[in-house]
């Protein structure tokens, strides 16, 4: 369950937020990373969505005591968190950028996370936490040479090998494949149904939208709206966005696009074979998009929502 | 405990390029004999010969002359332990786990530290072993230089705390290992170069106090003896085993007031790892 002070929408939440943030601002220099921001986390999975340069990573590394608040404060279990090593014990964090060593093998890797936390012995948290995130055939490999999806996914293990009451997630889903995307989702919910408070950021609303049924939204810095998705998602779906198809053939592309029944309007992109899809219903599209190119015979290279029309979607739902 | 136990573990694998490639062992094992070389030479040298004491370097000499050695194990191995973690954003696998950034720059530098201190002390314990050994009487040897053992462990103790604290407190400021490493290198060559001028003898005039020179710098020398950083720990050593090095810059060097060189040894391993452990403290990930 998730509220803020700036616009709430509709329901009630739990007495105690796992995750309390208090007029939070964080400045680096002249430059407002987040303005003024509270909000409450509660036990679940909450989404944390913005487009990128929102202040989403900034303030989970403040929700994780990675950085300093440069005014406000943060708790979480009533504690704070920054400078409170001990805190780590009850929170799991796996940040957004690249952090394994490649010459550890995945088990080597998630072992030298549960020894950091602790644990003894480390066999049980271990196997519990790479079964979990599904790489037990490949645990014995270097993660140097996994795919980017895999090392997301020994990242995860890694983060939750203490098996912490609260797991922050800074962009988990980035380079996974739309297979791994349904095993992750799996396995939140696994930990989720185990009364635990998982926080994930997106910038894509789609990766969050059938995971998390509670959301925070974040535009410049500050808290734009925060509660059920589905209420916020009503009001989306008033709203028009864009998808990006690059194809190779746009013209073809452009015509079967022009004939369906979610595109508002086709428009032609700068970069060669790319298309701009309008739609207020972007799901479906996706989901007639390959179905589209394989009647026609047209080779899909890419398909994706657009940072620029997420964005415009937090402006429209601050704007109500 | 464990978690710091397990940065320590990884640091000493960092060091030694356990579980890396195979390049990664070559450079610490070609520095591990580089710095056993000169101890095994001067082994072997001391079975053969009978007569030793003045004639060959011993343990006195034994850290000046690996000094090169493990300065340049230092610039080269040490930024490994700091630097990847910085610029690979592995730092943050550390900074979200029961560990504070303290626990973790002294888990470091406990590691390599202690590989330092293995390194100083295998040298000197295989040079003392063929002494000891190669004596007639190796009794009587140990007899009438056990002041040795102390000494040995002492200079090396002293000397693997500079050479460990140095080139981290510079990775600290850089996340390129190259840049790292260049700076340790640098900082010795321009620091001895610097004090070879401020401390460069007027040819055209002589002075008793100086043996057969003046230094340019007048009595003002032996202050700027202290510019070189790879004399430090040396400095320290010979104070150690009561010894007075060859050369110009040690006899200027030992008209200083002998707590000088301990309290300038002292300042800048302390001012080192002050900075280190600032630097750390401050960090965000």
């Amino acid at each position: 369950m998730t509220t803020t002070t700036e616009e709430p929408i509709n329901e009630p939440v739990p007495a105690q937020p796992v995750i309390d943030v208090r007029s939070v601002s964080k400045w680096f220099g002249n430059v407002v990373a987040v303005n003024d921001v509270t909000l409450q986390v509660f036990p679940g999975i909450t989404g944390l969505l913005g487009p990128n340069g929102a202040g989403k990573t900034t303030i989970l590394h403040l929700m994780a005591g990675l950085a300093s608040c440069s005014d406000g404060s943060v708790t979480i279990l009533g504690e704070p968190v920054r400078d409170n090593p001990a805190m780590y014990q009850r929170v799991g964090v796996m940040s957004e950028h690249e952090a394994v060593y490649g010459f550890y093998t995945g088990r080597q890797f998630v072992e030298f996370a549960a020894r950091m936390q602790n644990l003894k012995p480390v066999k049980e948290p271990v196997d519990r936490a790479i079964e979990m995130v599904a790489l037990a055939d490949a645990q014995d490999r270097a993660v140097g040479t996994y795919s980017r999806g895999m090392r997301q996914r020994i990242r995860l293990a890694a983060a939750m090998v203490h098996d912490p009451d609260v797991l922050i997630l800074d962009e988990p889903l980035n380079g996974t494949d739309p297979r791994q995307r349904i095993e992750f989702h799996e396995t939140m919910v696994r930990i989720a149904e185990q009364g635990k408070t998982i926080l994930i950021s997106s910038h894509i609303l789609e990766e969050v939208e059938t995971l998390a049924t509670r959301i925070l939204l974040m535009v410049s810095g500050k808290l734009a709206a925060a509660g059920d998705f589905r209420a916020i998602r009503a009001k989306l779906d008033e709203q028009a966005y864009k998808v990006r198809v690059v194809t190779d053939s746009p013209r073809a592309m452009a015509a079967a696009l022009v004939g369906m029944e979610e595109v508002d309007s086709v428009s032609v992109g700068p970069e060669e074979g790319e298309l701009i899809a309008l739609s207020r219903n972007v799901n479906a599209l996706q989901l007639s998009i390959p179905r589209l190119a394989q009647e026609h015979g047209i080779r899909l290279l890419r398909v994706e929502p657009m940072d620029e029309s997420l964005e415009s979607i937090f402006s429209y739902v601050v704007e109500r | 405990m464990r978690a710091r136990k397990a940065v320590f573990t990884d640091g000493i694998k960092t060091i030694l390029g356990v579980g890396h490639g195979s390049l990664a062992k070559v450079l610490p094992v070609l520095l591990f004999g580089a710095a056993m070389t000169p101890a095994v030479i001067m082994a072997i040298i001391a079975s053969m010969f009978e007569v030793i004491g003045d004639v060959l370097p011993g343990h006195a000499d034994y850290y000046q002359v690996v000094s090169i050695v493990l300065i340049i194990f230092a610039a080269l191995v040490a930024p490994e332990l700091l630097c990847p973690d910085r610029r690979n954003g592995v730092i943050s696998l550390y900074l979200v786990r029961p560990l504070t950034t303290t626990d973790y720059v002294i888990a470091r530098w406990l590691a390599f530290f202690s590989i330092t201190l293995l390194l100083v002390y295998s040298g000197q314990a295989v040079l003392l072993a063929s002494l000891i050994l190669s004596a007639d009487e190796p009794l009587d040897y140990l007899k009438d230089n056990w002041k040795d053992i102390p000494r040995i462990l002492a200079a090396g103790l002293l000397v693997a705390i500079f050479i460990t604290t140095l080139p981290l407190a510079i990775s600290a400021f850089t996340n390129r290992r190259a840049i790292a490493a260049a700076v340790v290198i640098g900082l010795f060559i321009i620091s001895s170069a610097t004090a070879g001028i401020l401390t460069e003898c007027d040819e055209g005039h002589n002075d008793d106090r100086f043996g057969n020179c003046e230094p340019l710098t007048g009595d003002s020398a032996k202050w700027y003896s202290l510019v070189d950083i790879g004399r430090v720990p040396t400095n320290v050593n010979n104070m150690i085993f009561d010894v007075e090095e060859e050369g110009e810059r040690s006899r200027i060097t030992a008209e200083l007031p002998r707590f000088v060189p301990i309290a300038w040894y002292v300042l800048l391993s302390g001012g080192l790892a002050t900075v280190l452990w600032w630097r750390y403290r401050k960090l965000s990930a």
